[in-house]
């Protein structure tokens, strides 16, 4: 190989990273029906603008950006946005879980694994990951920020974990060997942030079994267990219910204090 | 490389994945710049997409202590320098540039 300036720089025809802003996710409908169904008109936010005073419709950045007024002149909904953070150890299904749920084009650093972490998997995040779900007609829109899994890779966890609204926190059921590991990042991450977790458990089609796992990990009574298959759109957007319950039941309840 | 180019401090060579390759005995042996490094060039290529580019060429972090400068090497390694402000990037690029396959471990 000759030193051209293509090796310095990057040579995007050769370029085997994956996932750096190349492959789209599916586009699918801002609404999907089995989504919609679960969210209960009575858990359904505030949807006037005018008198909106709800501290997720205050985040400079976010929350904003929709007309105040539809164009026949009735009240545009309010846009409520909810920071998610995806985490959990390497090759748990993080990145395959923003993948399978997200309805713009995930952005992903993903780059070639090597050493030992390659016999596991060919590729890993290293900086982010970075997906959007809305429902439209709720005026719902999740913000999905996955981590990096590896420990050397923490200082990412901790720039993505700030203004959190929800930890979605995923496991591979059969990498037993990363569970008690990621019992104590668990444990760690929501005692600091203090705010609601998911679990979801990656590769595992039984609820009783998720649930044991968990709780092995240390998750509370409180904290829902999803059993999914993160290869599988549908299996990641079951996970996204239950983050979206799990939201509009903590927003009944208040902050935590 | 930092014997060569006046203003150079150190340098580190990673793999794209958060290791370290090599570095100069004047840089500190932490396990996280690597992985620092690897993110910094990954997000860096999204970046560049921002920008409507298509090829990430170099990332320059400017501080008040001097610059820190990184360069994707091929596909696989990121290249990180320690410079003082003044130092002659042209040079130090061109430097870089003809050392490239050595760097990339493919020569």
């Amino acid at each position: 190989m000759n030193a051209t300036d293509a090796d310095v720089g990057g040579d995007a025809s050769t370029d085997t990273r994956t996932g750096v802003g190349t492959e789209p996710s599916p586009r699918r409908p801002l609404v999907e029906p089995s989504v919609d169904d679960h969210v209960a008109p009575s858990r359904r936010v505030d949807t006037n603008t005018d008198t909106d005073t709800d501290v997720e419709g205050e985040r400079a950045g976010v929350g904003e950006g929709v007309a105040d007024r539809a164009d026949d002149g009735t009240p545009a909904p309010t846009t409520h946005t909810f920071k998610i953070l995806v985490t959990g150890p390497f090759a748990a299904g993080k990145t395959s879980l923003i993948r399978s749920v997200s309805q713009t084009e995930v952005v992903s650093t993903d780059v070639v694994t090597s050493g030992e972490e390659s016999d596991v998997k060919a590729h890993t995040t290293v900086a982010m990951d970075f997906g959007t779900y809305q429902l439209d007609e709720d005026g719902v829109s999740l913000l999905l920020f996955g981590t990096p899994g590896q420990p050397r890779f923490r200082f990412m966890t901790n720039i993505l974990k700030g203004d959190v609204d929800i930890v979605a926190f995923v496991i591979d059921a059969e990498a037993r060997q990363t569970h008690a590991a990621a019992g104590v990042e668990l444990r760690s991450l929501l005692s600091e942030l203090r705010v609601p977790a998911v679990i979801a458990v990656n590769r595992c089609d039984d609820q009783d079994m998720a649930d044991r796992m968990a709780r092995s990990l240390g998750a509370l009574a409180g904290e829902a267990v999803v059993p999914c298959q993160l290869i599988d759109s549908e299996s990641g957007r079951e996970v996204i219910v239950e983050i979206l319950l799990t939201l509009l039941d903590s927003m009944e309840k208040g902050p935590a204090d | 490389m930092t014997e060569v180019i006046v203003g150079a401090r150190g340098a580190l060579l990673a793999s794209v994945d958060g290791f370290a390759l090599a570095q100069s005995e004047t840089m500190p042996n932490e396990a996280a710049h690597a992985a620092m490094l690897a993110a910094a060039i990954g997000l860096a290529h999204q970046l560049v997409l921002m920008g409507n580019g298509t090829q990430l060429r170099q990332l320059v972090v400017d501080h008040d202590n001097g610059l820190l400068l990184l360069w994707p090497i091929g596909t696989a390694r990121v290249l990180a320098m320690v410079t003082d402000s003044n130092v002659d990037q042209t040079r130090l690029r061109r430097f870089v540039r003809s050392r490239a396959s050595l760097l990339a471990g493919t020569s």
